[in-house]
């Protein structure tokens, strides 16, 4: 009797014990931060890769993430991309990506896991030294118990997120930039190819990433309605954090302040809004349509109501 | 069997009363483009929620580096750099900071020229003025590379 209770005591501290001093916190891994989705832009340039700011996985930091497993990930993001015609090591490039991590926040506990990530990126040419773009980028990913049970691998989940949708945005902005297609042009000897906005058709329906990019770009936004008498349009700013929430600001609605939560649903292409207490604008998902060069319209993919708005060129 | 589990018992204990009672980080990263010997102008952004004048120490601190430092929550219009921070507290019979996170950051786009952070759990806690200090120190001393 005596020799059972040591057994099953014995084995609750051997469980307790690998679990206590091993830690359950795992890396973000490059795998699940890769962005494979093809760039609108294809540089015909050399370009390397450097990461700072990243932290190696503990105990006691939880699952972060290293700049040599973000490294890889931006680096295999532009390969699937084609973003750029190569990426090299050491800085020989034609031009540089450095990209710093500044803050990833990250919840104790709960059900569902927000990770929030800020990080700075700059692109330089490496021939002298000059700054094409420098830009910082927000992203948060949420995971829930339908990703995962175990919370650690929740967390590593929705750090692996907000990286991947830090990466995505960055690389956005950088496809986004005209003047390293004018480069190379005129490198090629060729005429300046026409401005991006020209080149393009429309109207356009955004992709996911485009969508990302574009609310990570424009996080105020003066909306209105757009299938009603021009008397009944209801013009209202629309405030995007970078926390996952929004906020509609309406003087001439009933409720002129209203808050909600809004989530850009990558894969399917669309934007999904969740307002409290306020029918209006509508909650639920739009895709996002350009329809001219500033101009855009939220059409829902139910009956929600069209929102139209414009931003600066 | 018996002394097997007394001593997994007391490994426990040690895991237990030991993990996260002494840890240290204090990291810096500068954008290697960037020489902060070339700004003049800053402004300490006060957080909102800051009750501890964290804001006023990193003022006083870059003063004495010779830069012309504003604070508050009102921005002036002509400025080099903004630094933002967030500070994390702990309760251990006393407050105490346990992290520091101070970024300079480029005022036009927020973009982020030199970040530095200090991670004190409590048996090795720090002061908010040589936290503050500590930050300033491994930035400087990083962008001095």
């Amino acid at each position: 009797m005596s020799t059972t209770l040591y057994g099953r005591v014995t084995g609750i501290l051997i469980v307790t014990a690998v679990v206590g001093l091993s830690g359950c916190a795992s890396t973000a891994t490059r795998e699940a931060m890769l962005v494979g989705a093809p760039a609108t832009r294809n540089y015909p340039y050399s370009v390397s890769v450097q990461t700072r700011g990243g932290t190696e996985t503990s105990a006691t930091t939880g699952s972060t993430v290293s700049n040599e497993e973000l490294k890889a990930a931006v680096e295999g993001s532009i390969m699937q991309s084609k973003l750029f015609k190569s990426v090299v090591q050491g800085g020989t490039g034609d031009y540089e990506i450095t990209v710093i991590v500044t803050q990833l926040t990250k919840p104790v506990f709960g059900a569902s896991f927000t990770v929030e990530m800020e990080a700075g990126w700059a692109l330089t040419k490496a021939s002298d030294k000059a700054v094409v773009l420098r830009k910082v980028v927000k992203s948060a990913h949420t995971a829930t118990l339908d990703d995962a049970i175990v919370g650690a691998t929740r967390m590593r989940i929705a750090v692996e997120g907000a990286a991947r949708k830090n990466i995505a945005q960055g690389l956005q902005a950088i496809a986004d930039l005209g003047a390293l297609d004018a480069d190379a042009r005129s490198e090629r000897g060729q005429a300046p190819a026409p401005t991006p906005a020209a080149a393009l058709t429309y109207p356009r329906t955004l992709s996911g990433q485009d969508i990302a990019a574009h609310f990570a770009s424009y996080p105020s936004i003066e909306a209105r309605r757009g299938e009603a008498k021009p008397t009944r349009q209801a013009p209202f700013t629309l405030r995007i954090r970078g926390d996952g929430t929004v906020e509609r600001s309406c003087p001439r609605c009933f409720t002129p302040s209203a808050s909600g939560s809004m989530v850009v649903k990558q894969d399917d292409a669309q934007v999904c809004f969740d307002w409290r207490r306020v029918p209006y604008p509508a909650s639920g998902c739009f895709k996002l349509v350009q329809t001219s060069a500033t101009d855009f319209q939220m059409r829902g993919v139910g009956f929600e109501t069209v929102i139209n708005y414009s931003v600066a060129p | 069997m018996k002394k097997t589990a007394l001593l997994l018992a007391a490994l426990n204990t040690v895991a237990a009363t030991t993990t996260g009672c002494a840890i240290n980080r204090a990291t810096a990263t500068v954008d290697p483009s960037v020489n902060l010997g070339s700004l003049k102008a800053m402004h300490v952004a006060k957080q909102p929620k800051d009750d501890n004048g964290i804001n006023v120490l990193i003022a006083e601190k870059l003063r004495s580096r010779g830069y012309s430092v504003t604070t508050g929550s009102e921005k002036p219009s002509a400025l080099d750099a903004v630094v933002t921070y967030i500070d994390r507290w702990r309760w251990d019979i006393t407050m105490y900071m346990l992290e520091l996170t101070i970024t300079i950051r480029d005022p036009g786009n927020d973009y982020p020229l030199a970040s530095g952070k200090s991670y004190h759990t409590s048996l090795t806690r720090m002061s908010a003025s040589e936290m503050v200090d500590e930050v300033l120190n491994n930035i400087f001393k990083e962008a001095g590379k």
